[in-house]
């Protein structure tokens, strides 16, 4: 399945909530360990090169739903921790919301018949 | 919005921002890295699976950057310090570039600063816009008047109105807010001891109201001081004339000044920068309107009466009205007025004619409104100046292009490989767009300098005499916001024209070894050959132009005036008591000439009430017994001497003298055109005329003048010289010859006067030369800028060749040594050099020509004795092309005959 390749538009929006659920998750926490934890969830689903997350980061932090402050990593490195704000964890709540809509939304077009 | 604010910080914060994220990166790497390691492999290859796990690292950069500031400001920026650090690494390129727009420019922004003066800029008054000028020609009436009428600055006819219609022209509603009238007069002035002669204007008492000009100190006019018949006598002084005359003294207010002896009190001053709305130095004061017959007597004239078109009028149009809708308007209320009148009139009236006189309203808010000499003169000439000097600043941006392309085309290769690791075009063009225009703007300061280094030496060059006065002509808002338009429009212009050739990926080299040598080879090349032949074309133009209005001038310099200039100088009295006697005045002037002629130094002396070549007198109609038609003259009213004085031959009879008085036989010389117009056979001597209609015919003539041309431009007219001890004007010149390049003085003049007559006011004494010097202001003016700017233009031109075919030697070397090396005769070399300038100069010329002859007839207008494509001189600017052209092309064939064949081929 890694062969397949996930739509950009799609992947920018999805890959939103699972930064915000990850960190929800977890609670503060750098680049490189969210990338790792995504990644395991995902469980080779998700073809992603790590470097795209930290535009996703960016945006995040931009929208004022986290928040990124320099600290130490556990290996005692320089890292930049990112963590929730209060408006991002509202935000999770919508963005679950229209997930559980979207997804069933798609469901009533893709099997029609099991819905009958 | 809040993000918007972030971004704009991060932009700010650029270089911190970018190593937060470098360390980031270097951090996640790190980690994955050692995960790697961790699992079992090597270092090296852990590393390379890092970098395989994060994915490109530069394009994710370039994601981010766009997404965290602004990507246009930011690149702009990032645009702005290389362009910076490339400018300052290339300091002769830069600052050729630089001069060369900044020579341009700095040419355009000075005429433009002339043109703005003399036409386009607004008046400083309230809402210029909505002001016009009222032109009304005059109703039909009983009885004979004189009206007024005058042409404007692009040659329409602009009639006076009488004071009676003015009033008519305010009481209608004529869809405007409100209507002034204004005359100028040119009265003696005593506000001191010394009497002088001031300029005045007489206003309607809403006249500062309605521009809204407020008082510096005391008042303004107000409509109540201009009740009729005969409103209060007071008088405004303009703030200049207050600083100039009583050093911005206060106590001025309440003070007495008598104007052609009649007092008025001093109520205020005019508010600073307002001097009139007729350009120039502008009245020295403003005298109510119903004050006029007090203050300017004339005999026999009513100043308010119907019988005088004498006024200018401007209305205020009512908001939302244009010029158009009040023109129609009024032009359907004055059909009714003149159908009314012409039904009340028994004399008959050409009404035909009355009816092909039309009603107009023009702009009235602008400089070029003003219907001042200055921009009569003027307006034409400066807007074809500017059209000559766009030209140049065409040219220059050519070059600049030209140099712009060359640097690219030696940079191909560096574009080349930036465009293929992914930079986008786009990306490149930002930067040659902020190149070009940093560049232009650089230029566009510097060339305030040139600027105001041009204004001044064309002041000092040009005979601008007295309408330099009130031009303030140093480089204000208004011309720096011109430099700054015309700054970012040539930076524009070069960016368009150099940088998506530069940029095109057809253009740019494969990424081969040795394929730079064919870098800047089609395309560019292309376009910088029409840029040439563009330039070629361009500068023919101007170089043809400016060669015939040199000769024009040449033509107006060398006019025979028909009488000796040399040594004559000349001052005006205006003549005591306009209202008294002839006897009084005609006794002063004999007393005058007879002081004149006691100045040291002076040779002969006379008097005239209009200066041949000069001045443009009225006339009428004269007569003479026997013959049945009547000729149009002019009439100048002269002294004793006069022609012995100026140095016109009589061909025959006499000159006037002492005993040609009033009260003696009345006598007259006519000039050689008059007496032929009169007699046919031209024997005149004897004979009598009548000068005046309705006069009787007792005038008899005792000279005949030579014809003299009435200007540099007109031929003779019939002119009739009348002896003024007969019957003196109220203004008259005196005309002295002296010795040996003296002139009158000043200081001599006036103590001259006060022992004649220490009322009488007088104007500077000049040489007869200056004036007429400055009567050529425009030609002398068309002939130095025109030539200035060919010269500049064949430069730029010269350059551009230059530069083009040393490009094209450079990049054919490699083919140039090859041929050396086989054995090409080096004449074969040099003609493969120079028949690329031969062809681009040969295409471009003619194109030139073409272009010429079909804008000669901007330029024919302004000559003066050869026509607009006078062969010779078109023959001869092409063949100065030509030479020039040529000689551009010698360096690079001397430098491609002695290329050294082996070098050439061993750099491969």
């Amino acid at each position: 399945m890694s062969t397949e390749r996930t739509k950009p538009d799609l992947l920018q929006g999805t890959l939103d909530v699972m930064v915000l659920r990850t960190l929800e998750t977890m609670g503060p926490q750098h680049g490189f360990g969210l990338a790792k934890r995504i990644l395991q969830i995902s469980d080779g689903l998700l073809n992603l090169n790590q470097g795209t997350l930290y535009p996703a980061l960016l945006r995040l932090e931009q929208r004022g739903w986290i928040r990124a402050r320099w600290g130490t990593s556990e290996n005692n490195r320089r890292a930049r921790f990112y963590e929730l704000t209060r408006a991002g964890r509202s935000q999770i709540a919508a963005e679950e919301r229209d997930w559980a809509r979207t997804v069933a939304l798609m469901q009533r077009f893709l099997r029609p018949g099991e819905e009958g | 919005m809040i993000a918007l604010l972030r971004r704009l910080l991060a932009t700010v914060r650029w270089n911190k921002a970018e190593r937060d994220l470098d360390a980031e990166i270097r951090f996640h790497l790190q980690s994955l890295a050692e995960e790697f390691e961790a699992r079992g492999l090597d270092r090296n290859d852990a590393r390379l699976a890092a970098r395989r796990a994060f994915g490109g690292v530069e394009p994710m950069k370039e994601v981010y950057r766009d997404r965290r500031g602004l990507p246009l400001v930011e690149g702009m920026l990032r645009d702005l310090r290389h362009t910076g650090r490339s400018l300052r690494r290339a300091p002769g390129f830069t600052t050729v570039v630089v001069a060369t727009i900044a020579l341009a420019i700095g040419a355009n922004a000075a005429v433009f600063l002339l043109l703005d003066h003399v036409v386009l800029r607004p008046l400083p008054v309230a809402q210029p816009s909505e002001l016009v000028i009222v032109s009304v020609p005059p109703l039909p009436l009983e009885k004979a008047t004189s009206a007024g009428s005058g042409r404007g600055p692009d040659g329409q006819m602009m009639y006076a109105v009488s004071y009676p219609l003015y009033q008519t022209l305010r009481r209608r509603d004529l869809l405007f807010q409100d209507v002034l009238a204004h005359r100028p007069i040119r009265p003696t002035l005593l506000a001191g001891t010394t009497p002088m002669v001031a300029d005045a204007e007489l206003v309607t008492g809403n006249y500062f109201d309605m521009l809204g000009i407020k008082a510096a100190i005391g008042r303004t006019l107000q409509p109540d001081d201009d009740h009729a018949p005969v409103g209060n006598a007071v008088a405004v002084l303009s703030h200049g004339f207050w600083q100039r005359e009583f050093g911005g003294d206060p106590s001025v207010l309440n003070r007495t000044i008598r104007v052609n002896n009649y007092p008025l009190t001093i109520v205020g001053v005019a508010a600073p920068g307002f001097s009139g709305t007729g350009g120039g130095r502008g009245p020295d004061f403003f005298v109510p309107l119903t004050m006029g017959n007090q203050v300017y007597q004339r005999r026999g004239l009513d100043l308010l009466s119907d019988a005088v078109s004498h006024l200018s009028v401007i209305a205020r149009l009512a908001p939302g009205v244009s010029r158009e809708q009040a023109e129609k308007y009024l032009r359907g209320v004055y059909e009714t007025l003149f159908n009314e009148a012409v039904g009340r009139t028994t004399k008959p009236f050409n009404v035909e004619r009355a009816k092909a006189r039309p009603v107009s309203l023009f702009p009235g808010g602008y400089a070029s409104s003003a219907q001042s000499a200055v921009t009569r003169e003027l307006k034409r000439t400066l807007e074809l100046l500017m059209g000559m000097v766009a030209l140049v600043l065409l040219i220059a941006a050519g070059n600049v292009t030209n140099l712009l392309v060359a640097r690219g085309a030696a940079r191909a290769r560096d574009m080349a490989i930036r465009l293929a690791i992914g930079a986008s075009r786009w990306r490149l063009l930002r930067e040659r767009l902020v190149e070009s225009l940093v560049l232009a703007l650089i230029a566009g300061v510097a060339s305030l300098f040139v600027t105001s280094w041009v204004v001044r030496l064309l002041t000092l060059v040009l005979p601008f005499g007295d309408r330099a006065a009130g031009l303030a002509l140093t480089p204000d808002r208004r011309v720096v916001g011109f430099i700054f338009l015309v700054a970012v429009a040539t930076g524009l212009y070069i960016w368009l024209t150099s940088a998506l050739q530069v940029t095109r990926r057809s253009s740019l080299p494969p990424l081969y070894a040795g394929a730079t040598r064919q870098a800047g080879a089609g395309k560019p090349l292309r376009l910088r050959r029409g840029l040439v032949v563009v330039q070629v074309a361009l500068s023919l133009g101007l170089l043809c132009a400016s060669a015939l209005l040199a000769r024009s001038l040449y033509n107006l310099l060398t006019v025979d005036p028909g009488f000796k200039v040399e040594g004559l100088s000349t001052f005006s009295v205006q003549l005591p008591d306009a209202a008294g006697t002839a006897e009084r005045r005609t006794l002063f002037l004999q007393l005058l000439l007879e002081n004149v002629r006691g100045v040291p130094g002076v040779q002969a002396a006379s008097i005239a009430s209009s200066l041949p070549f000069i001045d443009s007198p009225g006339g009428s109609w004269a007569s003479t017994p026997g013959i049945e038609k009547k000729i149009s003259y002019e009439a100048s009213h002269v002294g004793p001497e006069f022609f012995r004085t100026i140095g016109m031959p009589l061909v025959a009879g006499r000159d006037f003298n002492q005993h040609d008085v009033s009260g003696a036989e009345k006598v007259a010389v006519v000039n050689e055109a008059m007496a032929s117009a009169l007699f046919g056979d031209g024997k005149a001597i004897g004979r009598l005329v009548s000068y005046e209609e309705d006069m009787p015919a007792e005038t008899r003539i005792v000279g005949i003048a030579k014809d003299a041309k009435a200007g540099p431009r007109t031929d003779a007219r019939p002119t009739i010289y009348l002896p003024c001890l007969q019957r003196p004007a109220t203004t008259m010149n005196v005309v002295a010859r002296m010795a040996g390049g003296e002139m009158l003085s000043a200081g001599g003049v006036r103590t001259l006067l006060k022992r004649v007559d220490s009322s009488v006011a007088s104007s500077e004494p000049r040489a007869i030369a200056d004036i007429i010097a400055e009567s050529l202001l425009r030609d002398r003016m068309l002939a130095t800028l025109s030539a200035f700017f060919a010269v500049l233009a064949m430069a730029l031109t010269g350059i551009g060749l230059f530069g083009l075919t040393s490009f094209g030697v450079a990049r054919r070397s490699h083919e140039i040594g090859v041929r050396l090396a086989l054995g090409a005769a080096r004449s074969s070399i040099v003609w493969l050099v120079v028949r690329e300038v031969a062809v681009l100069t040969l295409v471009g010329g003619a194109l030139g020509l073409a272009a010429y002859v079909a804008a000669s007839r901007a330029v024919g207008t302004f000559l003066f004795g050869l026509s607009a494509t006078d062969p010779q001189t078109v023959a001869a600017a092409t063949i100065v092309l030509a030479a020039i052209a040529l000689s551009a092309g010698v360096v690079p064939a001397w430098r491609a005959v002695h290329l050294d064949p082996a070098l050439t081929l061993r750099d491969e």
